[in-house]
């Protein structure tokens, strides 16, 4: 978006946000592709980006009228967009983890599915071979179901998972 | 496939709602006002129909526009102006005497709606646009609170503190929109 329309934009949402209700249209307009770009960048089925777009700008309209005029709104409204995108992953990690937990039969691994876990830990292994051995030690603790003797053993359990996400963030995002 | 005339239809209707709520939004002003007014000696009925009176002329004003906003914000800070003064004059015990007696307490009304009136006036004087309407939203909402506050008072304090602040805000903006237009 050039800077001439966002300015444009942003005077329109003002404009709405005190009391112009004409300029809804415009800033309808000039927001709901943002919002939907965004979210169709953001997640891969086109149907969760056009879910996930329609409830921010939803969202936005319900908030305009508290928009603080010398902040950029642009912006705000695809922080809330953003927003939406997160909380839609973190439910549907949270629907898989409750999946699991509910429906023992259904999570029966097919042959895909063990071939899939295998690579993970294959995957596993790897980054973890990548770790000091004194990481490698505490994880291989924590594996095996052992409880850490001591502050300074529990501090190292919790350095060495925040390294092993670090290091599996960096391998696979 | 998202229907987007429908979408905006909802979200115009999110935005209308929105700003209905945000105008309600001065009850959390106004009723503590009114328990003011009725911890300090006015009658239950006159309080609810003033504070009623008042919610209604500001949500209005609140949810036309942002210079509605910013009149009801004023009002009521200037319309505070008498009610402080009538809480201050009943702690003293002092009370407006019935009939057309002027006394001490009609005298310090009549003050503070003074000031409350050319304040109004000269702070409205300051805006850039919408004067005209900023003003009539602004003494409309300030003459409320300030019959509010001196309810308490009896009647002629009431009457005295409106006359005061009517008067004084139209003095002062007499030039204002002289020099307008």
């Amino acid at each position: 978006m050039k800077s001439a329309e966002r300015a444009r934009l942003q005077t329109a949402m003002i404009r709405f946000a005190d009391g112009e209700r004409a300029a809804f249209r415009e800033v309808f307009d000039g927001l709901w592709p943002m919002c939907l770009a965004l979210a169709t960048r953001s997640l891969r089925e086109r149907a969760d980006a056009e879910d996930v777009a329609q409830r921010s700008i939803l969202k936005v309209f319900d908030q305009i009228v508290d928009l603080d005029r010398r902040r950029d709104g642009v912006a705000w409204a695809l922080t809330i967009t953003a927003f939406e995108v997160l909380t839609l992953r973190k439910q549907r990690l949270r629907r898989r983890e409750d999946d699991v937990d509910i429906d023992p039969i259904d999570a029966q691994p097919t042959p895909m599915d063990r071939l899939a876990e295998r690579e993970l830990y294959d995957h596993v292994r790897d980054v973890i071979g990548e770790l000091s051995e004194r990481d490698q030690h505490a994880l291989q603790s924590m594996l095996l179901g052992e409880t850490p003797r001591g502050e300074a053993a529990r501090k190292r359990r919790f350095r060495a998972i925040e390294r092993l996400r670090a290091a599996w963030r960096k391998a696979h995002g | 496939m998202v229907d987007v005339e429908a979408l905006a239809g909802r979200a115009q209707r999110v935005a209308a709602r929105s700003r209905v709520r945000m105008a309600c939004r001065i009850a959390v002003v106004i009723v503590p006002l009114a328990c003011l007014s009725l911890a300090n000696g006015g009658q239950v009925g006159a309080c609810a129909c003033l504070g009623a009176a008042l919610f209604a002329v500001a949500a209005y004003h609140r949810w036309r526009d942002r210079a509605g906003v910013d009149a009801v914000r004023t009002g009521l800070l200037l319309g505070a102006v008498p009610l402080v003064a009538a809480l201050g004059l009943n702690a003293c015990g002092m009370q407006c005497a019935p009939g057309w007696a002027i006394t001490e307490a009609e005298v310090a009304c009549f003050a503070a709606g003074a000031i409350a009136g050319i304040a109004a006036s000269l702070l409205v004087a300051r805006t850039p646009r919408d004067r005209r309407r900023r003003w009539v939203s602004t003494i409309l909402v300030a003459s409320l609170t300030a019959a509010l506050g001196c309810v308490g008072l009896g009647a002629a304090g009431v009457l005295s503190t409106l006359v005061a602040l009517v008067a004084s805000a139209s003095v002062v903006w007499i030039p204002v929109a002289l020099r307008a237009s």
